[in-house]
């Protein structure tokens, strides 16, 4: 773990994973990029509304034997809702992203392998995933990123856009392809349920 | 319930089928001699 | 880690972050922009449209703009939830809280059921069902079924479904919140598969096909959870996948039925192969035609094996005359007897539909388990209706271990009647079932009216 102070208000900023690179300053909300062992502010980021996640930073789980750690969030709306995409550390450096959306849960993890291109992609369509198997796609949106907290592995600024494309695959398989103008990225993993992630210190919510 | 209930009966006129059919005796026929009576007559040899 | 069992865990804020207040939920409150009424938004955070209570406006919560997605003006309590909006109830070990009613309707028929909303911030949404009397708990999967091609089928894991309906749903009436932007009169293409007691379904609009599974619920769970109070609608016929005991009894029946009829032919089998259907005495006897004689004894004779049966055949020239004889078997070591009585007749004749003819010139009796032995008979004959007096003769053929048939066929009497009842509950059942289907695999009788296209 690494601690570096805000350059804007002075207070601890704590990064679990190397990787990180991006930051969220927990108190004066100011948006920090880290080069090395230097933070810079890039901007600041406005409150969430209306926020019913029960996970939050710091919140644990198991996903199959392996342990991780909420160490960021990055919430992206499209036209027809919104989801939680979090940042998962695991004791061996293996990082990972936990997407949750009306109480379904997935791990994925990044994957290298040829993808199609968007234009390509529509919901129905296969699409091979090299040795995770075949895929159907689930949906194409576009998505924007609202809010950011936490630790995160890439410079996640408020309206950052992408498009994201779900595919499901056997059993409980599931893909995503996020199709970026600077990059894209193919994370591969499963959904489990929330009983089985056994989550610790999760967030209180208001009369549940 | 119902199939442990059938299962024995199956078993049972299985059973009572093997029994009396082995014996030679009809279900419903007369399997029982009688004893001499003593009193009546008997043209026997 | 368990939690204090009402919604999910519930566990202390260790972060270092600014204490969150506790208590009830934030709702959020804003005017109607139809109407101007106040709106209640019980979950800012999930809900995607809400409907106003007052004029029935569908109004999209995504932005401050609070834009009607349905003008909708229908009459304030048209449809009554049977389980109010904000209710919570424990299904499952788990919390949920009714937050939106839904009536949909099939397009073709009009016919119409209701939908519930259920939420738990922990588990996400599902549905409570109400068709007819009869309920079920719904969850959206994210796995894709199979459908097989060709046929009638679906498949997910292990499980294989039947296809019951096609067709589409239109959204008629709505009441409290949704995690979509509901337009009333909305459609989708739906189709349900049954497997009792699932359903596994599908629902099509432009954009996407949704898979959900339906698990069929008895209404006392339901009103149990909710505490509902007032009467249940009467479950009316046998929903399409409520699960029938009686059906599953059949099941295993059938295959003991089997096993049964298995035993019991080969056990026939086996048994009539070992018999003797031997000779154990013949001979002819003496008698006059229309008197009575009561002084005929048989030589003694054997019957082999240890217990077997006996058949005693008479043969008298009868013709329209009879020939009785009233007997005993004796056991010549113990006097055990087995006392007897036959009748031979035979009457025939002419008459205006042609020749007819009642009775045999022979008949014969068994009798059952005779242990092995040396035996005799005694015979008491009478004869009467003879035309022709002179002397005659009639022949006594004693058989030993003959093949019997009549237990076979009883016994098979006997271990059918519960299968025949069984199945015949059991199909009523199905086709009550499958009597609400396009589907049905069982012929239909045609109605004049009738509740399906």
């Amino acid at each position: 773990m690494i601690t570096l102070n805000c350059p804007s208000c002075g207070a601890s900023v704590n990064f679990v994973s190397k990787a990180s690179v991006f930051a969220v300053c927990s108190f004066c909300k100011s948006t920090l990029v880290r080069q090395d062992m230097d933070l810079s502010k890039v901007g600041t980021m406005s409150d969430l509304q209306d926020d019913l996640t029960p996970l939050q930073i710091g919140t644990t789980g198991m996903f199959g034997k392996e342990k991780f750690e909420l160490a960021g969030r990055l919430k992206v709306a499209y036209a027809d809702g919104f989801w939680n995409e979090w940042f998962t550390v695991f004791g061996n450096e293996k990082l990972g992203w936990l997407a949750e959306a009306q109480g379904f849960y997935a791990l994925c993890f990044p994957a290298q392998c040829e993808v199609p291109s968007k234009e390509t992609l529509r919901p129905g369509a296969y699409v091979e995933l090299g040795p995770a198997g075949t895929f159907q796609v689930e949906d194409v949106h576009d998505v924007r990123c609202l809010f950011s907290e936490g630790e995160l592995p890439l410079n996640a600024k408020q309206g950052r856009e992408s498009t994201s494309v779900d595919l499901t695959g056997d059993d409980r398989k599931m893909a995503t392809i996020e199709y970026a103008t600077d990059l894209t990225r193919l994370f591969v993993g499963e959904y489990q349920d929330f009983d089985e992630f056994h989550f610790q210190n999760l967030r209180h919510i208001d009369g549940w | 319930m119902a199939q442990k209930i059938y299962i024995a009966w199956g078993i049972l006129i299985c059973a009572l089928f093997l029994y009396n059919t082995a014996r030679g005796a009809e279900f419903f026929g007369s399997t029982t001699g009688s004893k001499p009576t003593g009193g009546a007559a008997h043209y026997h040899k | 880690m368990v939690g204090s069992g009402t919604g999910g865990p519930q566990l202390p804020n260790e972060s270092g972050e600014p204490d969150k207040p506790t208590g009830k939920p934030r709702v959020k409150s804003f005017s109607c922009t139809a109407c101007g009424a106040s709106v209640t938004l019980r979950y800012p955070g999930a809900s995607m449209s809400v409907v106003c209570d007052s004029c029935h406006s569908v109004i999209d919560v995504t932005d401050e703009n609070y834009t009607i997605l349905t003008k909708y003006y229908a009459k304030t309590g048209a449809y009554k939830p049977i389980i109010p909006l904000g209710t919570r109830g424990k299904l499952k070990d788990r919390t949920w809280e009714v937050i939106g009613y839904i009536v949909r309707s099939d397009v073709k028929s009009s016919y119409s059921w209701e939908e519930f909303l259920l939420f738990n911030p922990y588990y996400g949404y599902r549905w409570l069902v109400q068709d007819h009397g009869h309920w079920n708990f719904v969850r959206t999967i994210k796995e894709k079924p199979d459908e097989i091609a060709g046929t009638s089928w679906a498949q997910l894991g292990e499980k294989r479904y039947k296809v019951f309906n096609r067709g589409q749903a239109e959204v008629t009436y709505v009441l409290g919140e949704f995690y979509w932007r509901v337009v009333v009169g909305s459609r989708v293409y739906a189709t349900d598969y049954i497997c009792p007691p699932e359903m596994l379904s599908y629902e099509k609009d432009d954009n996407e096909v949704v898979w959900s599974i339906a698990e069929y619920v008895q209404a006392r769970v339901i009103a149990d959870a909710f505490k509902i109070t007032i009467p249940m609608q009467y479950a009316i016929g046998v929903g399409p996948n409520q699960p029938a005991p009686i059906t599953q009894s059949w099941q295993t029946i059938k295959l003991w039925w089997m096993v049964f009829l298995a035993v019991l032919t080969c056990a026939q089998i086996a048994l009539a192969g070992m018999c003797l259907n031997a000779t154990a005495f013949q001979s002819n006897y003496p008698f006059t035609p229309n008197t009575k004689a009561t002084d005929l004894t048989t030589q003694v004779f054997t019957l082999e094996k240890g217990s077997a049966n006996v058949k005693i055949v008479f043969e008298a020239p009868v013709d329209n005359s009879w020939f009785y004889v009233g007997g005993e078997l004796v056991n010549d070591t113990d006097g055990t007897s087995y006392p007897f009585e036959q009748t031979v007749e035979f009457y025939s004749g002419s008459d205006s539909d042609g020749y007819w003819s009642e009775g045999a010139k022979s008949s014969s009796l068994l009798i059952s388990a005779v242990p092995a032995g040396k035996y005799y008979l005694n015979l008491d004959t009478e004869s009467g209706d003879y035309k022709d007096l002179t002397p005659n003769s009639f022949t006594l053929t004693v058989q030993r271990d003959v093949t019997m048939y009549a237990n076979y066929f009883l016994c098979l009497f006997f271990v059918s009647v519960m299968p025949a009842f069984v199945w015949m509950m059991s199909r009523q059942t199905e086709v009550s079932r499958w009597s609400n289907s396009d589907f049905s695999p069982y012929p239909s009788i045609p109605t004049v009216s009738s509740s399906s296209s």
